[in-house]
């Protein structure tokens, strides 16, 4: 699940699934099943079915 | 009148403090921030769809603003929703200060006070500078000072 929704991926890392969705070289941040995943681990931290995948960007707010 | 502002040795240009939330264009929030004089911005962090850039743009247009950015944990009820949201904040707006809110109903907003005191320490003792949000509770207060922050 990614950002609360189903989602159907072939990315085997959070760095691949972010580069999938179109999130390659943008400002955004990732966390996975609740965890802060840093930028530098992304390439490394594989992912699962039934992962819940949270990516973030800057927005307004506050 | 104190006429500078300190947070956590920063010292900020002025007593102003400015939101980003509903402006109806980009262009009319940086005119506003520019207009107001504001050296601190309020700022937030919201899931991106796939291939949006949405969070792209308004990141370049605060970089141009250069001002001190306020990142938030608005929305999150529980202390590991907070901890992480702030994390993610830090890595995106390249800053260690977080407007901590952890909060208890949706309807009030008020802030789930345990909850707060717990994420202030966790974020505090992990390099963060906390702006909790609270209410005017002195208990809570001191709770607070003594879990590291600084500001109230």
């Amino acid at each position: 699940m990614i950002n609360g929704e189903v989602t159907q991926t072939h990315a085997k890392t959070l760095g691949e699934l972010c580069t999938a969705l179109g999130h390659g070289l943008d400002k955004v941040a990732t966390a996975r099943n609740g965890e802060f995943v840093p930028i530098t681990e992304r390439s490394r931290t594989l992912i699962s079915e039934n992962d819940q995948i949270e990516i973030v960007a800057p927005r307004q707010g506050g | 009148m104190i006429e500078h502002l300190e947070f956590y040795g920063t010292e900020i240009g002025s007593r102003l403090l400015i939101g980003t939330a509903l402006y109806p264009s980009p262009q009319i929030l940086s005119d506003a921030v520019i207009a107001s004089g504001s050296k601190l911005v309020t700022v937030s962090v919201r899931r991106e769809a796939a291939r949006a850039r949405a969070g792209q743009g308004f990141w370049e247009l605060i970089k141009q603003l250069d001002v001190h950015v306020l990142p938030n944990t608005a929305g999150c009820k529980t202390v590991k929703e907070a901890v992480t949201t702030a994390q993610m904040a830090r890595e995106l707006f390249e800053t260690d200060w977080i407007k901590l809110e952890v909060i208890a109903n949706d309807d009030t907003l008020q802030p789930e006070v345990f909850g707060l005191v717990e994420a202030a320490r966790i974020l505090n003792d992990d390099g963060f500078k906390v702006f909790p949000y609270m209410t005017e509770d002195l208990g809570v207060a001191e709770k607070l000072v003594g879990a590291g922050c600084e500001v109230l």
